[in-house]
């Protein structure tokens, strides 16, 4: 991997590490305000217009999603790294400007952070700083997770295996229950998605329906039956 | 399962379920464990727990899913299609003052889930029966949900202090 390695990611320092993944209506960690006045940030860049613009070269760019993409925590913790890193410290862009990206990247359907980099990348690079965002919040993420399965498939048959079913194996299972529970905080309100929730267990438990079908006809009935209130977050 | 619709299925199960790694676990494991039986059940949880305690994006377990099946091609197509997806923000940028106050874009956002969460549960109780088979298995399970709920322990931590658990457990009591 490249020289320079960014810091570990416990430089996340303040970053919500251990924050469910799943979690999205709690968006970003309160921030500091934007320096109240024009004081001047200490520092800043000279000059350095409110809008976006302050160019990051790719390079800089690969760079920074690299180290976005080694932060553990799932996508919120890395959002938070890239709001820190282009908007609090290099003023690349404006708080309002990044958060309206993060807004939008919530509505595609695929990861988040995905999202987030492929505008931020096109913001800053044009299409190479596309590829060059996705490859840097990737690579952190897929070289372990290939070297762990090739880990995984090289002890098969020895003895190491045995200790899966009562180590790893259960261990799953709660990370499973614990993904349900956090998940589970965002639909528990006084409206109809908890029945939503309700039907989807039992249609997929006792009728064996499939989750696919069942998922679709979730969003579906919700585009039709949840639109009225403003989706806010869990506990306000 | 050939490589076509190992790809089409983790393409369209991370659209369906916006990215989410865990949400995606009912539909793949109903599709590569029971329908196909291309992966058996403690391979397919090994992916889940492999994108658990790796950094970054949640949904990139895919990539191991792709590897026990095809090798490095099958890790390196798995990551990419639900990463490419990530390019609809381009489009999307142009018009989206309409879209974030639509009401039904938003409502479909939170019937998706609201059923994962049903959906979630389900296959949380039906991994856990073939699973929690063991005496030891149901402790390793509980302590490790508590490490990581009530604690709120980082999870490579939680997984690890599950696992010598289970461990020394197994020394302990036999079978």
């Amino acid at each position: 991997m490249s020289g320079g390695e960014p810091p570990p990611p416990g430089a996340a320092g303040g970053a919500p590490a251990v924050a469910p993944a799943g979690a999205p209506a709690d968006p970003l960690p309160p921030a500091p305000p934007p320096a109240a006045g024009a004081g001047g940030p200490p520092g800043g860049a000279p000059g350095a217009p409110a809008g976006a613009g302050a160019p990051v070269g790719l390079w800089a760019l690969f760079v920074l999603f690299l180290r976005a993409g080694m932060i553990f925590g799932g996508g919120l913790a890395c959002t938070a790294v890239l709001l820190q890193e282009l908007v609090d410290r290099r003023k690349a862009l404006t708080r309002s400007h990044f958060l309206a990206l993060y807004g939008l990247a919530r509505l595609i359907p695929s990861g988040t952070t995905t999202a987030l980099a492929v505008g931020l990348g096109q913001l800053f690079g044009g299409f190479p700083g596309t590829a060059v965002a996705l490859l840097g919040i990737a690579l952190p993420s897929l070289i372990p997770t290939i070297a762990l399965t090739i880990f995984y498939e090289s002890v098969q048959g020895s003895p190491w295996l045995d200790l899966l079913p009562v180590t790893l194996l259960p261990a799953a299972v709660a990370l499973l229950a614990s993904a349900v529970l956090s998940i589970g905080r965002e639909v528990a309100r006084p409206t109809l998605e908890p029945v939503f929730a309700a039907v989807a267990f039992g249609a997929a438990l006792a009728l064996g329906i499939n989750p696919g079908v069942l998922l679709v006809l979730g969003g579906l009935l919700g585009a039709v039956l949840l639109r009225g209130e403003p989706a806010e977050g869990p506990r306000r | 399962m050939s490589l076509e619709r190992l790809l089409l299925l983790l393409f369209t199960a991370n659209l369906a379920t916006f990215g989410s790694g865990r949400v995606m676990v009912p539909i793949l494991e109903n599709a590569l464990v029971q329908q196909s039986g291309a992966l058996t059940l403690d391979q397919f949880l090994f992916a889940f727990t492999v994108g658990r305690i790796t950094p970054g994006p949640a949904n990139l377990y895919v990539a191991s899913i792709g590897w026990m099946l095809y090798g490095l091609p099958g890790a390196v197509l798995a990551a990419a299609v639900v990463l490419v997806p990530g390019y609809l923000i381009l489009p999307l940028a142009a018009g989206y003052r309409r879209l974030q106050h639509n009401g039904a874009v938003r409502g479909l956002g939170r019937g998706l889930t609201a059923a994962s969460v049903g959906l979630l549960l389900a296959s949380t109780i039906d991994i856990g029966r073939s699973t929690l088979v063991s005496p030891t298995a149901v402790v390793v399970c509980v302590l490790t949900l508590f490490l990581l709920h009530v604690l709120r322990l980082p999870t490579l931590v939680a997984l690890a202090l599950g696992s010598v658990a289970g461990i020394a457990l197994a020394q302990i009591i036999p079978g």
